[in-house]
């Protein structure tokens, strides 16, 4: 199975050369479409000090389509949304712009830099972007209150 | 069923010198003021008894009389028909036409009568009524299976006694009929006969009275305005899905993005798609792991036979993967020719030219090029024939399709054209410098055949790295319905107005935040909602993850399949074929 044998590549890869902030390994070993990710929170953000779980899923028909995101943690980031499912809004995660060269790290990497730098742009939680936007001390102290609360 | 409309009733005179009416009686009508004129024409004061079966046209006329019985039959009570009425006797000839009177008072009698009448052979039978004393008021017509041949009518009492008693008025000559002497004194011959004829006029009762008629008119216009429309709509239904096959065919219409459902790319195309043995785009020279690969081929190509037997086997699995898939190669023409020609040669060239071992096409063409002496400038090194060969054949063969301006390819020089690709983006596998076989699409991006084959053949017809549509411009794919062509127009004007929307945006924040803000939010909003009606409209499921609203469109649906409803209700697929243009 031609994504199998991908996504094993990749797990591969990215074991060898890990992303800094980010780990992530297959939830079980059984699977490999279902990856559990650790994002730690970056210094300097209001996320620092975090430790934020994450599930990736891979659909079977990876790599023409692309993965999906959901911080099992709560956040409060304008690109994630604000309920139980907690999906993540990146623009290269959209089937419309994704392209099957984009790696599973990469996608990674940007997830870890969204939390470095939310974009508001692609924001899923409009409410938070334009207070990121307008009031960026009330979304910092909100953001650093949810990171103490939920990602300890 | 002709039911009588109206009884008219007058006085003709009957000259004394006709002998025989010959079933005419276009005898002159009594000056009026002298005589004695009726019309009856309120409905409540007729009805007709029975019309069926009888003969004649529209209106039955004749003299009125009032038939014979005999002398001793109780029914000619004198209270009610005088003695002086006009009989049969009282008629100037034989051959009139007759219209019988009498009153309606057993149903013994009104059968009487009407045998009477019978015999007489009238044209109409008039009962009238009579007080209830005289009467049982029985229907003349119950009991057993209407004989006669004549149409039977009834007149109200309060008409039919008055004109029974003018009937006694005119049956005598002239001098003794009412008004007699003033008639002679106004120059009527005394031997005339004045004598009173009624005329029953009848109009048929169609089974379809005005009322029917009208609504019949009424429905007959409906029809024909929705058929009329139904016609327009049609016709513009076709001129729309002709326009839109024509910008299909000409490119204009991303149909991915119309979200009509999978559309790929179907075998036929994807067999001329060419399929090339991978060349890096600096031949190979400078990266390192794939110079490495070339390594190892230069030095062994020069001995023979260990080495045919690895070319053979290298070559034969783009072969295996050609007649696996029912793929031939495209080659241009010339070289065809030339490929057939060279046949024999090659055979003899065999033991000279590793590549030509196999009859396989890619090392063959290769070898023709060479032999055209088509290879161009190569900067690389000198090098053996095999090594150069696929090189040349990417030269001289002209990617038939238009290039994409995304493509790496398309600013490098036209010969040994190489990929600046290194890897298939699929399984990210790294292609191998002259090894590997690559299949590329018009769009000149280079993928593992085996990866992004199924990929075309099952899931899109885009590029996965480019989106661009990889099938033929002028193909159209997909039958175009009605439902589709909507779909296009209602997102050309969505993004029409969301660049209208763009520019008011553009402009307002420029300016004031006054009367645009409003003309601008109003947009908005009816842009909005367009854009849901189309999505509830056409039951789109999002497939993957999008974002919410938005107004990027084109590629915004295109992952969103059609799902037809199930559930629709026959009367709208008809009023769908009827008004193709509504919904």
């Amino acid at each position: 199975m031609a994504a199998v044998k991908r996504i094993t590549k990749e797990l591969a890869e990215f074991s060898n050369n890990p992303v800094p902030g980010v780990s992530a390994g297959l939830a079980s070993e059984d699977n490999v479409f279902k990856w559990n990710v650790i994002l730690t929170g970056p210094q300097g953000s209001p996320y620092s000090g975090g430790v934020f779980t994450l599930n990736l899923i891979l659909p079977t028909e990876y790599p023409f389509k692309p993965p999906t995101l959901n911080f099992t943690t709560k956040i409060y980031h304008p690109n994630v949304s604000n309920d139980d499912k907690g999906s993540m809004c990146l623009g290269v995660l959209r089937s419309d712009s994704w392209k099957p060269s984009c790696k599973i790290v990469q996608v990674l990497e940007m997830a870890a830099g969204l939390l470095k730098e939310p974009n508001v742009d692609d924001a899923v939680e409009t409410s938070i972007a334009d207070e990121y936007k307008n009031n960026p001390e009330s979304f910092e102290k909100t953001a650093r209150e949810w990171t103490r609360k939920y990602a300890k | 069923m002709s039911a009588a409309t109206n009884f008219n009733f007058s006085v003709i005179v009957i000259p004394s010198a006709v002998r025989s009416a010959a079933a005419n009686l276009d005898f002159p009508t009594l000056n009026q003021s002298l005589s004695f004129a009726l019309e009856v024409s309120s409905p409540s004061d007729f009805q007709t008894l029975y019309s069926e079966d009888t003969k004649g046209g529209n209106t039955f006329k004749g003299l009125l009389y009032v038939p014979d019985l005999d002398p001793s039959d109780p029914c000619d009570n004198h209270d009610l028909v005088p003695r002086n009425v006009t009989r049969k006797a009282n008629l100037p000839m034989d051959d009139l036409k007759l219209v019988a009177y009498a009153p309606l008072i057993t149903q013994h009698c009104s059968r009487q009568y009407m045998y009477s009448a019978e015999n007489d052979n009238v044209a109409a039978f008039i009962f009238y009524g009579v007080p209830a004393k005289y009467s049982n008021n029985t229907d003349p017509l119950e009991g057993e299976g209407y004989p006669f041949e004549y149409p039977v009518y009834y007149l109200d009492g309060s008409i039919g006694q008055p004109l029974m008693n003018k009937l006694s008025e005119y049956s005598a000559n002239m001098s003794e009929v009412y008004n007699g002497f003033n008639l002679t004194e106004a120059g009527y011959d005394i031997r005339d006969y004045a004598r009173i004829y009624a005329v029953i006029s009848t109009k048929n009762t169609n089974p379809m009275p005005g009322l029917w008629l009208f609504l019949l008119v009424v429905v007959a216009v409906l029809l024909f305005i929705i058929g009329a429309s139904s016609l327009l709509m049609h016709l513009f239904q076709f001129h729309y899905r002709r326009s839109l096959r024509r910008r299909i065919a000409n490119g204009e219409v991303d149909l991915e993005g119309l979200g009509v459902g999978r559309i790929t790319v179907p075998r036929e195309f994807l067999a001329k798609f060419p399929l090339y043995v991978y060349i890096a785009e600096n031949g190979g020279q400078t990266t390192p792991p794939r110079q490495k690969v070339q390594d190892t081929t230069a030095p062994t190509t020069q001995p023979v036979p260990k080495e045919e037997g690895r070319r053979k086997e290298r070559v034969k699995i783009p072969s295996a993967v050609v007649v696996k898939e029912g793929v031939s190669i495209v080659i241009p023409a010339t070289i065809t020719a030339e490929r057939k020609s060279k046949g024999k040669e090659r055979v003899k060239e065999k033991p000279r030219s590793p590549t030509a071992i196999d009859a396989t096409t890619s090392p063959e063409m290769a070898e023709v090029s060479t032999s055209k002496g088509l290879t161009l400038s190569s900067p690389t090194t000198p090098s053996t024939t095999s090594r150069s060969s696929p090189k040349v054949q990417y030269s001289s063969t002209p990617s038939p399709q238009p290039r994409g301006t995304q493509t790496p390819t398309t600013t490098s020089p036209p010969h040994p054209r190489g990929y600046h690709q290194t890897s298939c983006p699929i399984c990210l596998d790294d292609f191998i410098h002259q090894e590997t076989t690559v299949r590329e699409l018009p769009c000149l991006h280079i993928f593992h055949p085996e990866c992004i084959d199924p990929y075309l053949k099952s899931q899109s017809s885009l590029c996965v790295l480019c989106k661009q549509s990889c099938l033929p411009k002028g193909y159209v794919p997909i039958r175009l319905t009605n439902s589709i062509v909507r779909r296009e127009r209602l997102l050309r004007s969505i993004r029409e107005r969301s660049r209208e929307v763009a520019t008011a945006t553009a402009a307002n924040n420029g300016g004031n935040n006054g009367e645009g803000g409003i003309l601008w939010r109003w947009r908005l909003r009816r842009l909005r909602r367009q854009e849901q009606d189309l999505m509830g409209r056409q039951a789109l499921v999002r497939v993957g993850r999008g974002r919410g609203g938005g107004f990027g469109l084109g590629p915004h649906y295109r992952e969103q399949r059609v799902v037809e409803d199930v559930v629709r209700p026959r009367w709208r697929e008809t009023m769908d074929r009827v008004f193709p243009g509504f919904r």
